[in-house]
């Protein structure tokens, strides 16, 4: 069982489309062309098409300027054993149960019986983890994920009530989009936009462990959501401007830590480097926190309202490190 | 010079520099120092290759630096699960692949002989039996492929494929495979289940995604091995806590993978026999790691590892036998700022929560290594009232650090002024 093999090799699928489309009609070089550029990487027709047409790879036979498949109605790969032993190991994860009932698991069991367990729960411990995670096994919880994993893909809207941070409790029409999951938190959110600002740029966030009711409407959306522009549009235009000191091995620490910002390093002087952190409002006070936790190490240089939420905390700070005297420990 | 292919053989080389462009993005190829500038020009070329639409490139007074640039916010597979799908093969390997793929449909079944003459027949493709045997017995141990006797002969045979297997659990298991290849070890490995079913993740994404960490997923294959074999293993641990990075040999028995859901980076946690202690190794550090013979005493300090763990804020046991008592006061206004209350209980780790009058609260941990605690600690700057260790170090540190940061941010004029009030 390895996991570093060409069987899962980006070559291989980009050839069994070829042969999969070339058993229907005669392909042409364009169309090759096309599905390497379209599946592989930047070189990769350089490579395989060579191969393909010169017949070092005996798998297509030309037809004047065409070519057709060897094959004839290949069938499709098993899963392998490494991916059943993967999905076995899956089976002990709450969330991984979550997709299904107790009688869909039993059929998935017996066909990945015979492979390995590629892990235990127990042979990872998350240790900065924040407790009070998700109930993955609350079955109004497990109802309310199931709506949404259906309303999703089909772009239905759905009738939601929760209960938001503030404790108030909203019902509203909304078009759910995607699930997002945060390790840390051990939380799912959803993000949706409300039926009635369906054109609005501010996607709503809503813990799905908050959430009491869900019912499919029978409305769909039609048009194009383009979910990653609109999170763009939702940058600040500003990024984040750190100075990053290399002391407590600090750089590294940063980088990172960091690293599931999109980020901008560049190097300063032979000790310090600066680093820009793209963010929106909703990532704010968390990356302001996260800032602050490398202490001096990391000097915050922009933009102005970032800076000055910096400044504000810290002033706080040392009134009250001064009026209780604790400054002179 | 040997032509460029953007395939390769061994995934350790690439790995690194993969890391390199990732984590750091400012290096340029003068930074990329151990190894030869063509070995740095290819590896570059290589990753801009595979990773073209992520790659950014700029041109500053260190010369040309390359960098990915990924938003975790935005992406609905890992990107790097690429560098997993570029192993090299040769010519027969792709061929036996889909002429068995072909030749074994509809439950067909061939001996190794009947393969051949069959690959010679339809594709006129002559190969040695030999080669033929060797590939299909690859194949039945990867799984793709059964074997089984008849008459004393070996017959080869496709295992049925997941749409006949379990045709009603599919879809949805496609969708827990979607999103489980994004937060789940070996994800890499759902992304090849994604790929061969032409699945595709347009429902999950994942709010702290630090996609570096499959990178390590060979090292971390291994190491399971070894936790479930119960066995003592070598490691190569190259450090970078100094200027020139070194490469270490370690002898250790894996117990635990810690995680770090707010890093993203993983540990490896074992007790090594020749200082007598429990350490921990960042996995992006190993290099190399090969299975010994299986450690007798496992279960014996797996159950002091247990032991241990409530004193373990992160992954330090410390540096000598005893421990550090933290206390920290805050000034909370209840009602409005409940939420740092819930933060003290949800992020504290095992640590106890006190009201002390309305208005502050306490937070009091004991814990091995003291110094874990900083950063958190300093996520509350605003409001802390006091700072309490039972460590010296600690307090200085503490309030060296604040003094620094506000001297940093032009504040240092505040302290002065509140104490001549």
């Amino acid at each position: 069982m390895e996991l570093f093999s060409e069987i899962y090799s980006c070559y291989y699928q980009i050839v069994e489309q070829i042969l999969k489309e070339a058993e229907k009609n005669p392909v042409t070089k364009k169309h090759i062309n096309q599905i390497c550029s379209d599946m592989g990487f930047a070189e990769s027709s350089l490579y395989i098409l060579p191969k393909l047409l010169n017949g070092e790879w005996k798998l297509l036979s030309s037809e004047g300027d065409s070519w057709r498949s060897r094959t004839s109605g290949l069938s499709a790969m098993p899963f392998t054993l490494l991916q059943r032993s993967w999905l076995k190991s899956l089976i002990q994860d709450e969330r991984f149960r979550l997709f299904f009932t107790e009688e869909e698991l039993q059929v998935l069991e017996p066909y990945v019986k015979d492979a390995e367990l590629l892990w235990n729960p127990g042979d990872f411990r998350c240790y900065d983890r924040y407790e009070g995670g998700d109930d993955y096994t609350d079955p109004a919880y497990r109802q309310h994920f199931r709506t949404l994993l259906t309303a999703i893909p089909r772009r239905q809207y759905v009738h939601i009530t929760y209960q938001s941070m503030k404790g108030n409790r909203i019902t509203h029409h909304y078009l759910p989009l995607k699930l997002e999951y945060s390790a840390k938190n051990d939380r799912f959110r959803l993000l949706a936009v409300p039926e009635n600002e369906r054109h609005s740029i501010y996607i709503r966030i809503i813990n799905l462990c908050g959430i009491t009711e869900t019912r499919l409407l029978p409305q769909y959306d039609r048009e194009d959501f383009d979910f990653e522009k609109v999170i763009r549009k939702s940058y600040y235009h500003e990024p984040v401007r750190l100075l990053i000191k290399n002391r407590r091995n600090a750089l590294e620490r940063t980088m990172l830590h960091f690293a599931n910002y999109e980020k901008r390093t560049r190097k300063i002087d032979e000790s310090t480097w600066e680093c820009l952190i793209y963010y929106n409002s909703s990532m704010e006070t968390e990356l302001l926190i996260e800032v602050l936790s490398f202490g001096p190490a990391v000097q915050v240089t922009g933009p102005e309202h970032f800076l000055a939420q910096v400044r504000e905390r810290l002033k706080r700070q040392m009134k009250l490190l001064s009026s209780t005297g604790s400054s002179r420990s | 010079m040997s032509e460029f292919q953007e395939l390769i053989k061994s995934f350790q080389k690439s790995r690194n520099y993969v890391r390199d462009f990732l984590i750091y993005g400012f290096k340029s190829r003068d930074d990329f120092s151990t190894k030869s500038g063509r070995t740095y020009d290819n590896e570059r070329r290589r990753i801009e290759s595979w990773l073209s639409e992520y790659i950014r490139t700029e041109y500053g007074l260190q010369g040309k630096t390359v960098s990915l640039a990924l938003d975790s916010n935005l992406l609905g597979t890992n990107p790097l699960y690429r560098v997993w799908k570029s192993k090299s093969f040769t010519d027969n390997d792709i061929m036996l692949h889909f002429f068995f793929l072909d030749l074994l449909k509809h439950g067909a079944s061939y001996t190794a002989d009947e393969l051949t003459d069959r690959i010679m027949e339809e594709y006129g493709v002559l190969f040695e039996t030999q080669l033929v045997r060797k590939k299909a017995n690859e194949y039945v141990k990867e799984g793709i492929l059964a074997s089984g006797r008849k008459n004393r002969r070996l017959f080869y045979s496709m295992n049925p494929e997941p749409a006949y297997v379990i045709p009603g659990i599919l879809p949805k298991l496609l969708k827990a495979v979607c999103f489980c290849q994004l937060a789940a070890p070996f994800g890499f490995i759902g992304s090849t289940i994604m790929d061969s079913q032409s699945a595709v993740n347009d429902i999950f994404l994942v709010k702290h995604g630090y996609y570096g960490f499959t990178l390590e997923d060979d090292i971390l294959f291994i190491l399971m091995k070894a936790i479930h074999e119960q066995r003592m293993i070598q490691l190569h641990n190259r450090s970078n806590k100094t200027v020139h990075t070194q490469e270490e040999k370690i002898f250790i028995v894996p117990l635990q993978i810690f995680v770090s859901t707010r890093t993203g980076r993983r540990f490896l946690c074992g007790y090594q026999p020749d200082n007598r202690r429990f350490s921990t190794l960042r996995l992006d550090q190993i290099q190399k790691a090969a299975l010994l013979e299986p450690f007798t005493d496992y279960a014996h300090f797996k159950d002091r590892l247990k032991d241990n763990l409530p004193f373990c804020f992160g992954v330090s046991f410390g540096a000598s036998h005893g421990t550090d008592t933290i206390r920290l006061t805050l000034s909370v206004r209840e009602g409005p700022e409940d939420y740092i209350i819930r933060r003290l209980e949800r992020e504290g780790r095992g640590g106890t929560v006190t009201r002390v009058e309305p208005d502050i609260w306490s937070y009091e941990i004991t814990v091995f290594d003291g110094n874990e605690l900083m950063p958190w600690i300093k996520t509350f700057i605003g409001r802390i009232l006091s700072f309490e260790s039972s460590s010296l170090f600690l307090r200085r540190k503490f309030y060296h650090d604040l003094k620094e940061m506000a001297a940093m941010y032009g504040l240092s004029d505040i302290l002065s002024e509140e104490t001549e009030r």
